[in-house]
């Protein structure tokens, strides 16, 4: 029986990029689908993908233009009880639509239909293209202002282009760009700030949102609590945007180009000295200094607690979660703790981590999701006690599983706290 | 509008169906796309995906690959795989990307059974036609392609066609089987060909003295067998009790309409007339797939559109309506109250399996 392929970290480090073998090179090999690697094939069947993202818009309803397979997934967001119901609509096209360009005349009907038959009115269209329309080359800013003026309602368009996942612009880091095209620059009120990288909130109880209020920002803006358009449109008055996730980057260049709002952007992080580090180096930028020291405090009572729990446990860190696995993997091993397996394709972005990682633990396998071998992927039996990420609790059916895949994002001291009540409640403390 | 969905969402595509029906069979499946469309078929049109793992795969294409038409590599990729998993068969199914940039599928199939020297089926699938469609061509091709000449017949062995989970909501063939023992009350060893079966089975299926086609997706591949092994063919759904309950409760009423695939709608038909006695319903089905003209009567339809079947809802007069409880998204409110609705999920419509009382 073959094996799935993995490679200990320290050799990994101990290789250039160029060097690293094909198995954990997603563009060098067919991409085995199992239920670990779901959310790289359809990142809408688990958290979000362009789909469910563009619908973050207050008021929106979807109108995806597409072959049928394209919308398959979406029925499970339609349902008449969720909050999504009601709003995706599909225009199915066949060969004759898609080899005369027909479909394009039919957006627009579709788009009138919509607007006289859904009630309340919405407040914007959706169009959302997919990797037929990339290769087609449409022009959707022209389908857009058709649309626009046909119904009168706002539209923006948004593209499903898995073909151009590793492109310039990938979808995921498009739609975060799309979703504030409707944003008209306004004057600005030095009390708002704006967190981007997320479809979904922060986890409330986030000490940013403390820190930030008592620092005088009294109004924190995310899409995803935005009400409806008139709200959205505060977006466009924020004194600075605080970007989460380096998919925003795009977006955050609109804000500076179009809106001359700058942005600060922070990385997410497990790790307690990394956390202060970058409030400490917010706070430098702020007028108003940032006392994290109570959270601090709390985040450091808690490590410490917990360091004689973590040495006696061993990890298996996925990817498919709300952390970035080499940086959760890193921490953990810093607090103490037994890292044996990630789950994740390695890249030169992650070098620095990877070489981290492999200082404290050269023995750490990693595995690609994606590749072919890991049909034949056995667990060790015992090895792992906790598997974090929905992927590596599908590898590890028997160990304490933490699938950390909560709408509510994690962040700071708070997202290293509510790690810890997880492992907690995984080890049944 | 035609082509507009405000109800319903799309249905299974034809590459769906053409995996489904290769699934349990040893190959080496590679769905020809960026990634979203295997994603959507493992997420969502595949339950069995959980509990029995296969060789499925996507080609992982980019804009490059796509614009170059770079076949070569796919090759190469699937070579590669093959190496490792040994199959029996390599099989790529297009989407719409392959259909826009107009792939080449049979220069594709003979350049991958030369590099890899194993059987190689395509299917130039486009994402745009339903999973009945490909679960039809995908059993043709690969009882073609698979299916061993005669050796003896079993005359206990009945070969089960058209069991895809997208039709049966169900990811094991054991209660179909249990009820087509029970309803025919023999002894009998029967094959449902991809569903708890394997390459192997649709190798030995000139064995079968007979085959029921449960469903219009096996019809065609029924016709090629009956043609090269002589092997007769019925079309009938082995009902569940749940069923035979369902049956018996519509039978009270007068006007009722059936939408789901048309063996299973027929069957229900056949038995709500028997169980009826002297109160004759009219009863109608419709269904967006495969309809055969062997089962088709007077007053059934073709449903191409959600307005299709709104309009015969509220044109037909019927009192009660049997099918999957997403339907009813598109009927209005006064005929949704207005029918007695008894619900018979389809998988291949709403993604809801079977409910175990229905098995």
């Amino acid at each position: 029986m073959p094996e799935a392929f993995a490679i200990d970290i320290s050799q990994l480090a101990s290789l250039a990029p160029s060097q690293w073998p094909d198995e954990l090179i997603s563009r060098k090999h067919l991409i085995y689908s199992s239920p670990a690697a779901l959310a790289f094939n359809s990142p809408g069947a688990e958290g979000f993908g362009v789909k469910r993202a563009a619908l973050t818009l207050p008021g929106s309803v979807m109108l995806l233009f597409s072959p049928g397979c394209c919308g398959r997934n979406t029925s499970a967001l339609g349902g008449p009880d969720s909050r999504y119901g009601k709003r995706t609509f599909y225009l199915l096209l066949d060969e004759t639509d898609i080899v005369t360009g027909r479909y394009q005349t039919k957006i627009v009907d579709a788009c009138e239909e919509i607007a006289h038959s859904v009630s309340p009115t919405p407040q914007v269209i959706v169009l959302l293209s997919t990797c037929v329309d990339a290769l087609l080359a449409t022009d959707m800013e022209r389908l857009v202002r058709l649309s626009e003026a046909r119904t009168h309602i706002p539209c923006l368009s948004a593209t499903m282009y898995a073909l151009t996942r590793e492109g310039h612009i990938p979808p995921m880091v498009g739609v975060r760009k799309s979703l504030y095209s409707l944003l008209r620059k306004a004057p600005k009120d030095p009390t708002r700030v704006n967190i981007l990288g997320y479809f979904t909130p922060l986890a409330s109880s986030c000490e940013l949102y403390s820190l930030l209020h008592n620092a005088g920002y009294r109004h924190l803006q995310e899409l995803s609590r935005m009400q409806d358009m008139d709200e959205y449109q505060n977006l466009a008055r924020a004194n600075f945007n605080l970007v989460l996730n380096p998919e925003s980057r795009l977006a955050a260049q609109f804000f500076e180009q179009k809106l001359t709002i700058p942005s600060i952007e922070l990385s997410p992080s497990f790790e307690l000295a990394k956390i202060q580090k970058q409030y400490a180096i917010l706070s430098q930028l702020l007028p108003e200094p940032l006392d994290d020291r109570p959270f601090f405090e709390e985040a450091q009572a808690q490590c410490a607690e917990h360091a004689k729990v973590l040495s006696h446990l061993t990890f298996a860190i996925g990817e498919t979660s709300n952390a970035e696995p080499f940086g959760l993997a890193l921490a953990l091993l810093r607090m103490g703790a037994r890292v044996a397996e990630i789950f994740a394709e390695p890249s030169e972005e992650k070098l620095a981590l990877i070489k981290a990682i492999a200082a404290i633990s050269p023995k750490t396998r990693l595995a690609s999701n994606l590749s072919p071998s890991m049909l034949f992927y056995k667990p060790q039996h015992g090895e792992i006690d906790i598997a974090i990420g929905s992927d590596a609790c599908f590898y590890h059916p028997a160990s304490a599983h933490i699938p950390f895949c909560d709408d509510a994002k994690p962040f700071g001291y708070q997202g290293l706290l509510s790690l810890l009540r997880a492992i907690d409640q995984a080890c049944g403390r | 509008m035609r082509g507009l969905l405000q109800h319903l969402a799309p249905f299974a595509p034809d590459s769906s169906g053409v995996v489904s029906a290769l699934y349990e069979l040893g190959g080496l499946i590679v769905i020809h796309d960026a990634g979203g469309c295997t994603g959507n078929y493992c997420g969502f049109d595949e339950p069995r995906w959980k509990e029995k793992p296969c060789a499925l795969f996507s080609a992982g294409l980019r804009d490059m690959d796509a614009i170059l038409g770079r076949d070569d590599r796919l090759v190469e990729k699937a070579q590669a795989a093959a190496a490792l998993i040994k199959p029996h068969f390599l099989a790529i199914v297009g989407t719409p990307v392959p259909c826009v940039i107009a792939t080449d599928f049979q220069g594709l199939t003979r350049l991958a059974e030369k590099k890899l020297g194993i059987p190689t089926l395509s299917f130039a699938t486009t994402g745009t036609a339903l999973y009945d469609t490909g679960l039809s061509q995908a059993y043709t091709e690969a009882f073609a392609r698979f299916g061993k000449e005669p050796c003896e017949i079993s005359k206990t062995r009945i070969g089960i066609l058209g069991a895809s989970p997208l039709d049966l909501g169900q990811t094991h063939a054991r209660h179909l089987h249990a009820n087509l023992q029970r309803a025919q009350n023999k002894d009998l060893e029967i094959i449902s060909f991809g569903l708890d079966s394997g390459f192997e089975d649709l190798a030995r299926v000139a064995s079968c003295a007979r085959h029921l086609v449960i469903a219009p997706s096996g019809l065609a591949c029924a016709k090629l067998l009956e043609k090269r092994f002589g092997t007769p063919y019925s079309l009938d759904y082995p009902l569940s009790s749940g069923l035979l309950r369902l049956a018996k409760e519509a039978a009270d009423y007068q006007r009722i309409l059936i939408v789901h695939q048309q063996v299973l709608a027929s069957t229900l038909r056949r038995q709500i007339l028997e169980d009826a006695g002297k109160n004759t319903p009219e009863i109608s089905i419709a269904s967006f797939f495969q309809m055969t003209e062997e089962l088709w009567q007077e007053g059934d339809r073709h449903l191409e559109s959600e307005q299709d079947f709104s309009l015969l809802v509220e044109e037909g007069d019927y009192t009660c309506l049997l099918g999957d409880a997403l339907l009813l998204r598109a009927l209005s409110p006064k005929n949704r109250d207005r029918l007695h609705f008894l619900e018979i999920p389809h998988f291949a419509v709403s993604g809801t399996p079977m409910p175990l009382g229905l098995c």
